[in-house]
């Protein structure tokens, strides 16, 4: 067995981010283990741009910005282990891993970072109907064969769900040279950012049909139509609304799910909300030592938070180290009225300033973030607008956290008076 | 009056914009105003895609790298099952360019080829399709 | 004569033939229609080894059930199949089930079903404390369990095959002619003739017999939908539950599969032999038959819907009989459920067949009787390593999910029946059959397979004749 003081799970963006934050404190065995063959991760594939406007003020590409992390890296001693997949996590900290290079192995860490990202959910996951033919993919397949490995995964393209993903691959399949039909959206609003919806499809005359979905996939060998049908407020297809397209590729932009399988071998517990580990203001787990960030934590829409939440689990992860641990008592979040997760979940009360993340239930406008402690407001924030598909964040200072009574704060939408 | 989405933030203003005057009503704040005014004068995107890469060869004779640098994450020697050598490099135009010219564009960056040595920002294409933007790599290519 | 006998299909029954009639000094040959190996009902069912008390007493399926189930467990071992005898339960929900559960038992008591047990609502509850609060009762069948359809189907198509069958694939038979003393079968790959034939064409088997003037019966093709669930709910049940059977099938079941995950269907609906699409109205009855007995079954947690289709007859019993139209031709036809509790026995009957028709069996003395598939995941830490040594590849894991090594897949590439699409490669090592259904490992499977099969990438399928997953590059062309 070796030994590695901090060892970080997945070199992507929230594990680069991380390694370097931690080695800024002072940690210098570090050991990141990537399964891919580069590290990066998703942003390898992810070749558009907007990336970076908060972390570096200007617009990169992914792998511009995967770049920079990785020149960053190399001026430091942190290793990166590249076709290294892990496949076992103790409770005591014991990795176990395989690559091609080192074998079997054994490695115990002094702390551990969480940094394995997401998958995304696939047909089986929402169960769509239909044939069982070739040419249905989830968008992230797709622009890995595109972008990666340079191939064309069909030439007439329906897309389901409107995800940043998906209206990505709308964009990038059109300027390839294929046709892309139709953009369709369950829900009565888009999941993507609206710079996308403009880029991505309005640019090329792609429709977009809210509330509408696919309720039919037909193709003997490969596929061959789908049917689009309108869905009411129960999100049910409306019998007579069908429309059909004649088209050989569908691509599904259906959600993300942060990908805890390691965690949930070790036992951490997961917050069934966020999919993700439940953690501490300072984004360590229930289990000591082992710290989460990035999408496998939460799925983020940006990846600018990404780096920037890495770099507190990476400082966490060096302050565990070096024997420093948060003090007071645990005061909990709750979800309240219009909120759907918040991370961290819970947090110490000796905390210094609280940065919250979380995303809500519906779109508002003009409505106003509230944080109760008990029945008292401690903190109103206004929004002009609000929609789930964009994450939220405030900051609690200091002197609010210190009023904190009670060992229960609530976060809550209030809607304007209509 | 053309009718366009804002995307300066996330808000997205529905914006009406005179195409004579350019006058824009329906933004809540200034940036939106000149967005609405820009978007119908002289609409510019950044397009990004790749280029072939010369000698990458197709997946069944892919040549194996001979090193491997586990620092950089680069491949490892031992015949490797993933895009070790890329077939494709990612490129941008390193600046906006005209709108309408897009699919112009596209068709000098799917002549191009890439070869190896190639760093974060070198050149593809000068002045692409007669703009004054060029194609640039978005990755190094060792 | 090219061959003394010709299979046409290579399901699980015919593969079963294969195996048996392979340890005999005969020129064997099997045709099938797909590009690979168990590509038709063999790959899309409840993959359950029953315990034998549902067929009616007298009848063959009833006979070769309890024989083929019996046969099972050792068959799977000498194959390396995973096999689970897990036994099961069929449940009472209603006054009305337990009538129909003495019924059953007085069945599998006539059938020869060993160890049946009825129990009592304590005792179900105990085995399966996570069904419904409405359960009276069951009927316990400890020799029931479940099986990897598919690969029982490769194992005994491969041990077939090295031990001299031949094996055509992408062959569908598209006339037959009788000739002197035997048949001349048309394929796209060329004619093929033989003594003795035996048609194993699952739903397509009656529009064989017919080919030969055979028009005794029809198939009457049934599909069935399920959800395949994660292994996060794969130990939602530990027992085969089934609901108490009605005139359409034996209605929804819920098991544990050999891998894992959660197994839930299968509806019953008349259709075409080779519809596997789902319906929203069948996998909504799925779901709500299923949650009926089992109520916390997490439907979240599904990875993929699929649809089998039942090679159904307009019989009550298996068809395996020589044909009255065309003699020489024998059929193992109409083979519906238990077909695959059955199937182990099914070869066996047929060889009885052929025998009295007048085929000279002679043992083969060099006969292979065994197959070994390295699993990496289930090797210990220094069974890793030793692998890992002598080959890298054995260390680079491909399929997250299911944790399956480049080893694994560029051996299954060089075995006896290699796959030529990515889900061949699924069905022989489980990469892609996980949570992430190949988001990840497609791409990466799909050129491991173009290198090590010599081909382009664009030409590599995901599954039969006609699905391809490329249309070629970007940028107009080859690199090259």
């Amino acid at each position: 067995m070796t030994e590695h003081e901090l060892v970080v799970i997945g070199g992507g963006p929230a594990g680069l981010a991380a390694a370097l934050a931690a080695w800024e404190q002072d940690v210098r065995d570090i050991l990141i283990l990537e399964r891919d063959n580069q590290a990066g991760g998703i942003l390898n594939q992810c070749i558009h741009n907007g990336f970076g406007l908060h972390r570096f003020q200007e617009e990169l590409t992914g792998p511009e910005y995967a770049g920079r992390f990785i020149d960053l890296v190399k001026q430091t001693d942190i290793q990166i282990r590249t076709d290294t997949m892990v496949l076992d996590l103790t409770r005591d900290r014991v990795l176990h891993a395989v690559s091609p290079r080192q074998g079997y192995e054994a490695i115990r860490a002094g702390a551990v970072i969480l940094a394995m990202g997401c998958r995304e959910r696939t047909r089986g996951a929402i169960s769509i109907p239909g044939a069982r033919c070739s040419g249905i993919f989830t968008a992230g397949a797709a622009q890995r064969f595109l972008n990666m490995e340079g191939y064309m995964v069909g030439k007439r393209v329906v897309i389901l769900g409107s995800g940043d993903i998906g209206l990505i691959m709308a964009r990038r399949m059109t300027l390839e040279g294929a046709k892309v039909l139709a953009c369709v959206e369950l829900m009565p609003y888009s999941g993507g950012l609206t710079r996308n919806i403009v880029q991505c499809l309005n640019d090329f005359d792609i429709p977009l049909y809210l509330s509408h979905t696919v309720t039919d996939i037909r193709g003997k060998n490969r596929l061959e139509q789908v049917v689009v049908s309108q869905v009411d407020g129960n999100r049910s297809p409306i019998p007579g609304t069908e429309m059909v397209f004649d088209c050989d590729t569908l691509l599904l932009s259906v959600g993300l799910l942060p990908e805890n399988e390691l965690s949930r071998q070790a036992g951490i517990e997961i917050d069934p909300r966020t999919n993700g580990p439940l953690v501490w203001e300072n984004r360590e787990t229930d289990l000591p030592g082992v710290f989460a960030c990035g999408n496998v934590l939460h799925v983020h829409d940006l990846v600018d938070y990404v780096s920037a939440e890495s770099e507190q689990a990476g400082i966490a992860a060096a302050a565990y180290l070096h024997g420093n641990r948060p003090a007071g008592g645990e005061i909990r979040l709750v979800n309240g009225t219009g909120v759907s997760y918040t991370v961290p979940q819970h947090f110490h009360r000796e905390a210094e300033t609280l940065e919250l993340f979380f995303r809500v239930r519906n779109i508002y406008r003009n409505a106003a973030i509230r944080v109760l402690d008990g029945d008292a407001q401690i903190a109103r924030f206004k929004r002009e607008h609000m929609a789930p598909g964009e994450m939220e964040n405030i900051k609690l200072p200091k002197v609010l956290l210190d009023r904190v009574r009670g060992n229960v704060l609530t976060v809550e939408i209030e809607e304007a008076p209509v | 009056m053309k009718e366009i989405i804002c995307i300066t933030c996330p808000k997205g203003c529905h914006l009406k914009v005179d195409e004579e005057t350019f006058a824009v009503t329906g933004n809540a704040c200034p940036r939106g105003a000149v967005y609405g005014a820009n978007e119908l004068r002289s609409p510019v995107r950044v397009v990004t895609s790749t280029v072939i890469v010369e000698d990458a060869g197709t997946s069944s004779a892919r040549p194996q790298t001979p090193d491997c640098d586990s620092r950089t994450g680069n491949a490892c020697p031992c015949k490797p099952a993933g895009a070790v050598l890329a077939r494709r490099l990612p490129v941008k135009t390193d600046r906006p360019i005209p709108k309408g010219k897009m699919f112009e564009v596209m068709a000098e960056i799917n002549r191009v080829r890439a070869t190896p040595p190639i760093k974060v920002g070198d050149v593809l294409i000068p002045h692409v399709a007669g703009t004054d933007g060029n194609v640039v790599a978005t990755k190094n290519l060792p | 004569m090219d061959f003394d006998v010709v299979i046409i299909g290579c399901g699980v029954a015919g593969a079963d033939c294969a195996y048996e009639l392979a340890k005999y000094d005969l020129r064997l040959c099997v045709l099938e229609a797909s590009n690979d190996v168990a590509n038709g009902t063999t790959k899309a069912n409840s993959a359950i080894v029953h315990g034998g008390y549902d067929p009616l007493p007298g009848t063959k399926m009833a006979r070769l059930n309890v024989r083929g189930t019996a046969m099972m467990g050792e068959l799977c071992r000498k194959l390396d199949v995973p096999y689970r005898n897990n036994g099961s339960l069929v449940l009472s929900l209603a006054e009305e089930d337990d009538e129909t559960l003495r019924t059953l038992y007085a069945q599998g008591l006539a059938n020869g079903v060993p160890g049946l047990e009825l129990l009592d609502r304590e005792r179900t509850l105990a085995l399966e404390p996570n069904l419904s609060p409405a359960v009276r009762g069951a009927l316990f069948a400890p020799s029931a369990g479940i099986v990897n359809p598919w690969e029982l189907c490769l194992a005994l198509a491969e041990t077939a095959v090295r031990n001299g069958a031949e094996l055509r694939l992408s062959a569908p038979v598209t006339a037959i002619r009788r000739t002197a003393g035997g048949f001349c079968l048309s394929t796209p790959k060329g004619e093929v003739t033989a003594r003795y034939v035996v048609n194993c064409a699952g739903t397509f088997s009656d529009r064989i017999a017919a080919m030969v003037g055979d028009r005794s019966f029809a198939i009457r093709p049934t599909k069935g939908e399920y959800f395949l669930l994660d292994k996060s709910e794969g130990t939602r049940v530990d027992h085969v539950i089934f609901q108490c059977p009605t005139p359409a099938g034996k209605g929804v079941l819920v098991t544990p599969t050999v891998h894992g995950n959660l197994l839930v269907g299968p509806n019953a609906v008349p259709t075409g032999p080779d519809d596997t699409a789902n319906t929203p109205a069948g996998m909504d009855y799925v779901r709500a038959s299923a949650l009926r007995a089992v109520p916390g079954i997490s439907f979240r947690d599904n990875i993929r819907n699929f649809a089998g289709v039942r090679a159904n007859s307009d019989r009550d019993d298996f068809i395996l009989t020589e044909s009255a139209a065309a003699p020489g031709f024998f059929h193992a036809a109409g083979i519906k459920s238990p077909g695959l509790s059955a199937a182990p026995a099914i070869g066996p009957e047929l060889l009885d067949l052929l025998e009295g028709a007048g085929l000279k069996l002679k043992k083969k003395e060099n006969y292979i009787d065994s197959r070994r598939r390295v699993r990496f995941h289930e090797l210990s830490d220094e069974e890793k390593n030793a692998l890992i040594r002598e080959d890298p590849r054995w260390g680079r894991v491909i399929c997250r999910c299911e944790t399956v090594t480049e080893g694994e897949i560029v051996a299954c590439l060089h075995s006896p029946i290699p796959p030529v699409s990515v889900n061949g490669v699924k069905r022989r090592v489980g990469a892609g059959m996980g949570r992430c259904q190949g988001g990840f490992c497609g791409p990466r499977v799909q050129e491991i397979i173009a290198r090590e099969l010599g081909m382009d990438q664009t030409e590599v399928l995901m599954d039969w004749e006609g699905t391809w997953v490329l249309c070629g590059e970007t940028k107009g062309g080859s690199a090259l």
